[in-house]
């Protein structure tokens, strides 16, 4: 019993032990909380500005395809020296110079210190449906220097495209002599004679005397000799080379070239009041900031204020900087310029150095008739374009619609100006960003690089950038010119799931390029405006004389309203999406589709849904058609072709209905397009060649062109009779009556029962004043328009239940000489009555 | 007569009740004509089957045994009075024998053979019965006189009785379990899930084709294909053959209606493509595949077989109407059927042929005869479902037919049918050789009608490298041109080509006078018209040269460009089929069509009168002489040497160049294969020189 107890006690006390052992230890342990690393995330901290990738964004990737397409650059092969000159990088023109409606590129280079070589040679591609072909070789463009900017424009109003390039420390000039050869005009021109840090170029007839006047950005007063003794100066916390402190040098005075008309330049900045001394000039852009018409200036200065100049259309200008309220200092370098808002004005953009946010000047409303300068707010911050780049130093950049949605996106190019402290000799690289524009009513623009291809999720040391559609595809795609390193071009895969409509514009004198002309786009969801050649960016020219519109959910384009440089303004439409306008100045517009996805436009939809709903929607337009009720028809083939824009028969009813209704050009965009898909279409050129014959739209009525469609249907198929018809018919219009009277025989002979043949061989011999075959003909027309009314067995092909053909009795409406013979049965008159009329 | 005593006799009967032979052969004999009994009473089934194999077995396993009893039993009753079981167990014996024989004879034809003979059948029948008879007889005479001995004799009668009852009852239960486990190949007869059923209202699942399955659902591929299992067994072989390069063999492969069918899918719906499923494509109509987002709307074994062996043989019922109006059931399959393996091979062609009522009935209906049965494809509309406007008729040989000279009603066996004309009799070791049913025919006249349903399509076979081509195109050829011999409608139908051309010219002709030249064309043989549908893609025309006597050419039309384009202003004929804008169906888009403008063909026995005329004159180029009619002028290239020869052709080619183009791309080359039907030649004298004449 003792025993017992004593053993009790013992296990009762190391019990115990072991209890207090445990709780001091479990205490020793609490108390070793983790030690605060920097960085860490705590709790008690949100970021309300951080805004992850919505669900919703577009689906859309860009390709990098520069080695795949032919676009094969490589800039600046030297090795970086710590120089200004060799830094502020190299930009890209992209126009189409040969005429071919692709775009070609211009790709500037830098050139290493006494390099002669053509791997520090600037180059020339060639756009087309293979991709790019270098023609540098041909081209007779010889740069080799430290080129900055580049953009093609007509100088000298021949309708093509002229190319100035910037570099440090001349500009240069080269003509286009015709098929893509240039020759070098920059002594004769005048412009070889100006030095300076050239930089950014902006374009545009300021003084509407009908020629294209050039601004010149002029970077500073660069002196060799700066930090050559190995000074060096602080900046962002690190002690660097001087040259690389903008600040280190003094601003200097940009150019304003007055085309004189003769293929010479004078420098009226000065007398004009917009040499902007004070300023470190990189980026400008000519555009209407106060919607007057004229094309007015905006310039952004690194570390020096930025300037706003508006313009009166005669050349002059006034400087509104501090009004507008636009003119804040910060390292500014790109800049973009567009009606982001929908408000009708532009708003522009601006990159900017490291830790100085971009900005983004969105244009206040003005009460009407108030004739103070324009008023801009800051709204970076709000929309999400300005903290997102604070650690960023901003480049190329422009306000485009990537996913066709109708709402301008942006992107960003960045890369720093400070090299690595590992590596010296090379620049710190950084993440290029692309903002989706939500299509929410606070205009937020979100970042969405992360899910839009791999150049967007990694660091690159980028300058010059601009968009264009370069596969002709439907979408906008981009060259991006990599400081050091290889071009790239990104190719835009998904853009073109939604419409977009290309604008073309072209003067017949003067600016061929209608520079500054104003493009109202108006769809059933509104309108919206944008400018020709005015978008900016960094020492890069966008594609010129061009516009793209992404269309959303549009089915149509119910009218384009272009205001010519000069203040006229032209309509036009409507149109179908995925277009491209040409349209030159007084002519009527040329409507084509995309060369580059014809194939895709053709194939099924990808998506079984979408086929079903492509065909229940079609089938309700067949009903609506057949119902006669026409609008509804067309208005369902519009929304089947949205789903499956290359389908044949949708866009030949579409066609169709149109032209009964009245929109012969829009039937003659149907019928084209539908030729363009399946080119073997002889019901397509039939139409075609129906549009182009008198009646209905004057405008449309062009006997060639009816000639040629009817001679295609011939060539498909010279078994068939009817394009005979119609030939002889065109023949006779042109007053080629024996022309006219073989193809109505033969005609005849192929269709042993064409009333129509022999009713117009009878007319035919009448006005050749064969009056006797004329009877012949007639009273063979008259015969078999008999016969005609006369029953059918039913058990034949092509038997119907009436006895005639089903046939519509809308169509293309026809001169009603052209469809007198329809009713030659009910007439019992001689030729002399008949044709005699 | 024997002296042995009754004791004797007594042993002798009690060893036989005993003998281990006699009850094994005795129990043998019993499951035979058990199973035997079943397999000519029941119904065809599954059970029945497995007898058949079962029963061939036994019998071939009870041949040796029986012999050596019988000649044994015999032996030992030899001395026996003539009483009535001996009389009767030498009749069973007897009917044994011829059982037998008969019994292994079938089972060699069956094995070895194409067919089973009727007379071995009947007296395997019919000795069958005298077995039952007799040899029942026989047994029940012992089974009485058994009772009176009793005792011992008994108890061994017993015995035998237990072993031959058990050993048929086993057999049966063996064939009963057979039939438990060994079922035919079971169909998997469903839609794939997305399958739309009913695209419209009132549709049917294979709407707007108007075939539909007896079922009403859709029909496992596997159900209507397998042609090459009735060819390659040695039994429908040359019909086999001959279907192989046919036009419904290629129904579905064919390139052209590959291409149509694609682009119908593409522009009017792949639903649509249904209506094209029920005549060019039944298999795969009736499985599911033409369906909206697939990718091929013809599946594999549609594709290979187009209008299979089944596809004809299986259908129940046929509507007039045409457009595939009729109604296909899957037809009972036997056991074996279906199985891979050459043992199941074996079995199953094996059984077909010892037992084949069920395969001949399901498969050789009187109905195949008749025109309208054949009406249910070729006679082709289409209605709104298809062109949302309107019915519109389409190729229709049926009533071309119906209505010409060659369908007499009030005299039958002046009828030139279907069949007559497009299945010739060939001669054959085929097993459904002969048809007592058949007008001219007999039930042994060792002729089995042509599957190559030789028709106008030289083309497709060659370009697609069908196995037979050569042979089936040159016939195909001799058809065209009426050279193809079919003896047996000799006495009905008409002689020579089958659109023979004449020409008539004027005897002759001075320099500056315009000639008339006339061809005559005339439907002679064709038993519908000539040329029949589709005639938006076939032609037929007359092809025309005169040259003076130094062969400079004086006229010419129908001559094939570079391009084979058929010259402008050509005689042809055929259709210009328009859409609701009067613009051409320009390739094969018969959803767009609501008529035509026109359409030349001959119908049986008429003529039609191609007319040339042209200046001798030679002061006017060629082709810009406006004229009214068939004028045409031509360039004179100087002064003419007589005669004029004039050659005549009459053309014709299955894909106008047009299509073919637009199908495969003019970088294709390809140009359908013409055939010149019949030709004519004339003079004409120049100068009032020698008289012209058609020659």
């Amino acid at each position: 019993m003792r025993l017992l107890r004593r053993r009790r006690k013992t296990a009762l006390a190391v019990g115990a032990a072991l209890v207090l052992a445990a709780v001091a230890l479990a205490q020793l342990l609490r108390q070793r909380e983790a030690r605060y690393e920097a960085g860490e995330r705590t709790e008690g901290i949100v970021d309300t500005l951080a805004v992850d990738v919505p669900a919703d964004h577009p689906r859309v990737v860009f390709s990098e395809v520069a080695r795949r397409a032919g676009l094969v650059f490589r800039h600046f092969p030297g090795e970086r020296r710590n120089l200004l000159t060799e830094d502020m990088g190299s930009g890209v023109a992209l126009g189409d110079v040969d005429g071919d409606g692709w775009v070609d590129a211009f790709l500037v280079n830098l050139a290493a210190q006494g390099a002669d070589d053509e791997a520090n040679r600037s180059r020339l591609f060639l756009g087309g449906p293979e991709g790019f072909r270098d023609v540098t070789a041909t081209s007779g463009i010889d740069l080799v220097a430290l080129g900055n900017g580049a953009a093609f424009v007509d100088v000298d109003g021949d309708a093509d495209l002229d190319l100035f390039v910037t570099s440090y420390p001349r500009c240069r000039l080269y003509r286009n002599d015709g098929g893509a050869r240039f020759s070098d005009v920059s002594e004769a021109a005048g412009v070889a004679a100006f030095e300076g840090f050239w930089t950014g170029i902006g374009a545009a007839d300021m003084d509407r005397d009908g020629d294209v006047d050039l601004y010149v950005c002029d970077y500073v007063r660069y002196d060799a000799s700066v930090g050559a003794a190995g000074e060096s100066g602080s900046q962002y916390g690190r002690v660097l080379p001087a040259q690389l402190n903008p600040s280190a040098f003094e601003p200097a005075a940009n150019l304003l070239l007055e085309n004189r008309g003769d293929g010479t330049f004078r420098d009226v900045a000065a007398e004009r009041g917009v040499a902007d001394a004070q300023g470190r000039g990189l980026g400008v852009t000519f555009c209407d900031v106060d919607g007057d018409g004229a094309a007015d200036l905006y310039v952004a200065n690194d570390v020096s204020d930025n300037a706003l100049f508006l313009g009166d259309g005669a050349g002059g200008f006034r400087d509104v900087t501090a009004q507008a309220l636009v003119g804040d200092y910060r390292g500014a370098m790109g800049l973009a310029a567009a009606d982001y808002d929908g408000d009708r004005d532009v708003d522009l953009f601006i990159t900017h150095w490291i830790a100085q946010e971009n900005a983004l000047y969105s244009q206040k409303p003005r009460a009407a008739g108030d004739p103070g300068p324009p008023l801009f707010f800051d709204d970076a911050d709000r929309v999400g374009l300005g903290h997102t780049a604070l650690d960023r130093v901003g480049w190329g950049t422009r306000f485009f619609d990537y996913d066709n949605d109708g709402w301008l996106d942006l992107f960003v190019v960045n890369g720093h100006t400070i090299p690595l402290e590992a590596r010296p000799r090379e620049l710190e690289p950084m993440r290029p960003q692309l903002f989706w524009h939500a299509t929410d009513p606070r205009h937020y623009f979100h970042e969405v690089g992360a899910v839009s291809g791999d150049f967007w999720r990694e660091p690159w040391v980028a300058r010059g950038a601009a968009t264009f559609d370069y596969d002709l595809d439907g979408d906008e795609d981009l060259v991006v010119v990599r400081h050091g390193g290889a071009a790239a071009l990104l190719r835009n895969d998904g853009g073109d799931a939604r419409p977009a409509l290309r604008v073309r514009l072209r003067q017949p004198s003067g600016d061929r390029f209608a520079l500054g002309a104003r493009v109202e786009l108006v769809t059933s969801a509104g309108a919206r405006l944008d400018w020709v050649g005015t978008q900016g960016s960094y020492l890069s020219q966008h594609a010129v004389g061009e516009l793209a519109f992404g269309l959303g959910d549009a089915r149509l384009v119910d009218e384009l309203r272009v205001t010519w440089p000069d203040g006229t303004t032209e309509r036009a439409g409507p149109f179908l999406t995925r277009s491209i306008v040409t349209w030159e100045r007084g002519s009527a517009p040329r409507v084509e589709a995309y060369p580059g996805r014809a194939t895709r436009d053709v194939e099924r939809p990808a998506r079984v849904e979408d086929e079903r709903r492509f065909f229940e929607t079609r089938k309700r337009g067949t009903e609506a058609r057949l119902a006669g009720d026409l609008r509804a028809a067309s208005a369902a083939y519009l929304e089947a072709l949205a789903l499956w824009p290359g389908h044949g028969d949708c866009l030949y009813y579409l066609g169709n209905c149109e032209a009964h209704l009245g929109r012969e050009a829009l039937a003659l965009q149907a019928f084209e397009r539908r030729a363009h898909y399946e080119p073997q279409s002889s019901q397509a050129w039939m139409q075609i060649g129906m549009l182009r014959l008198p009646g209905g739209d004057p405008t449309l009525d062009d006997l060639a062109s009816a000639r040629a469609a009817f001679e295609r249907c011939h060539e498909l198929n010279g078994e068939e009779s009817r394009p005979q018809v119609m030939l002889g018919v065109v023949a006779m219009l042109a007053d080629e009556l024996d022309v006219a009277a073989a193809h109505l025989a033969d005609a005849a002979r192929l269709n042993p029962r064409s009333v129509e043949a022999r009713w117009f061989a009878g007319r035919v011999a009448w006005l050749a004043g064969r009056r006797d075959d004329a009877a012949a003909w007639l009273a063979e027309a008259r015969a078999l328009a008999g016969e005609r009314d006369a029953g059918a067995s039913k058990s034949n092909e092509g038997d119907t239940k009436s006895g005639a053909a089903l046939t519509a009795d809308e169509g293309v409406p026809l001169a009603p000489a052209l469809t007198r013979w329809r009713d030659l049965g009910a007439r019992v008159g001689d030729p002399a009555e008949e044709y005699g009329g | 007569m024997s002296k042995r005593s009754s004791e004797e006799w007594n042993d002798q009967r009690l060893a036989g009740w005993r003998d281990r032979g006699g009850r094994w052969v005795t129990g043998g004999l019993l499951y035979l004509t058990l199973s035997g009994l079943v397999i000519y009473l029941l119904p065809f089934g599954v059970f029945a089957q497995h007898s058949v194999v079962l029963h061939t077995l036994v019998g071939l396993l009870f041949l040796a045994p029986f012999l050596v009893y019988a000649v044994r039993h015999v032996r030992a009753y030899w001395d026996f009075p003539l009483t009535h079981v001996k009389f009767s167990g030498y009749g069973a014996a007897l009917m044994t024998l011829a059982c037998s024989v008969s019994g292994v004879v079938l089972t060699w034809q069956s094995a070895f053979g194409t067919r089973i003979e009727y007379l071995w059948r009947t007296v395997h029948v019919v000795t069958t019965f005298g077995i039952v008879l007799l040899f029942g007889a026989h047994l029940v005479a012992l089974v009485l006189r058994k009772r009176e001995a009793g005792g011992e004799l008994a108890r061994a009668a017993r015995g035998f009785s237990a072993l031959t009852l058990g050993s048929s009852a086993g057999l049966l239960l063996v064939t009963g379990a057979l039939t438990l486990v060994l079922r035919p190949v079971s169909f998997t007869n469903e839609f794939p899930t997305d399958y739309e059923l009913t695209p419209y209202e009132g549709a049917t699942p294979f709407s707007p084709s108007l075939a539909m399955t007896a079922s009403g659902g859709a029909f496992d591929p596997r159900s209507l294909a397998g042609s090459e299992s009735c060819g390659t067994s040695g039994c429908h072989q040359q019909i086999y053959e001959e279907w192989l390069p046919s036009a419904h063999r290629y129904a579905s492969m064919d390139v052209g209606f590959q291409k149509i069918q694609s682009v119908m899918a593409q522009q009017n719906g792949a639903v649509t493509t249904r209506y094209c499923g029920g005549c060019h494509d039944p298999i795969s109509l009736f499985s599911g595949t033409k369906n909206i987002g697939v990718d091929d709307l013809t599946g594999l074994s549609g594709y290979q077989e187009g209008i299979s062996c089944l596809a004809c043989h299986a259908i129940q019922k046929t509507d007039v109407a045409g457009n595939a109006n009729y109604v296909m059931a899957q037809p009972e399959r036997y056991v074996w059927e279906l199985r891979d393996g050459p043992v199941a091979g074996f079995l199953s062609e094996f059984l077909i042929r010892a037992y084949p009522q069920r395969h001949v009935e399901t498969l050789s209906r009187r109905m195949f005869k008749t025109p309208e049965f054949c009406a249910a494809c070729h006679k082709q509309f289409i209605d709104e479902e298809v062109n949302e406007v309107g019915w519109v008729q389409l190729q229709n040989q049926f009533d071309n037919w119906k209505a010409s000279r060659w369908h007499r009603p009030d005299s039958p066996e002046r009828t030139i049918e279907c069949r007559e004309c497009h299945m010739p009799l060939k001669d054959s070791h085929d097993p459904a050789a002969g048809d007592l049913a058949d007008a001219n025919r007999s039930a042994d006249d060792g002729k089995h009608r042509s599957h190559s349903f030789l028709g106008a399509n030289q083309y497709i076979p060659a370009i697609m490298d069908l196995p037979g081509h050569a042979q089936h195109v040159a016939d195909v050829e001799r058809w065209l041109r009426g050279e193809y011999d079919v003896p047996e409608i000799d006495f009905k139908w008409t002689d020579g080509p089958a659109v023979p051309i004449e020409l008539e010219v004027p005897a002759s002709a001075r320099a500056g006078e315009e000639v008339a030249v006339r061809v005559r064309i005339v439907n002679n043989k064709v038993g519908h018209d000539f040329p029949t549908g589709p005639l938006d893609i076939i032609q037929a025309w007359i092809e025309l040269d005169v040259t003076d006597a130094d062969g400079r050419v004086v006229f010419e039309t129908g001559k094939r460009d570079e391009r084979n384009f058929i010259q402008t202003g050509s005689f042809m004929f055929k259709a210009e089929p328009i859409d609701r804008y009067g613009n051409l169906i320009d390739r094969h888009n018969l959803w767009e069509m609501v008529g035509v403008r026109f359409k030349r063909s001959l119908f049986p026995g008429s003529e039609e009168v191609a007319s040339f005329s042209f200046d001798c004159s030679g002061q006017t180029p060629h082709g810009e002489a406006p004229a009214v009619g068939e004028r045409v002028a031509f360039d004179l290239p100087g002064g003419l040497r007589g005669p004029l020869e004039v050659h005549a052709r009459l053309n014709y080619r299955k894909f106008d160049q047009y299509l073919l183009n637009f199908a495969f791309g003019e970088d294709a080359g390809l140009a359908a294969t013409v055939t010149e039907l019949s030709s004519a030649h004339a003079q004409i004298a120049l100068d009032g020189g020698t008289e012209g004449k058609g020659l």
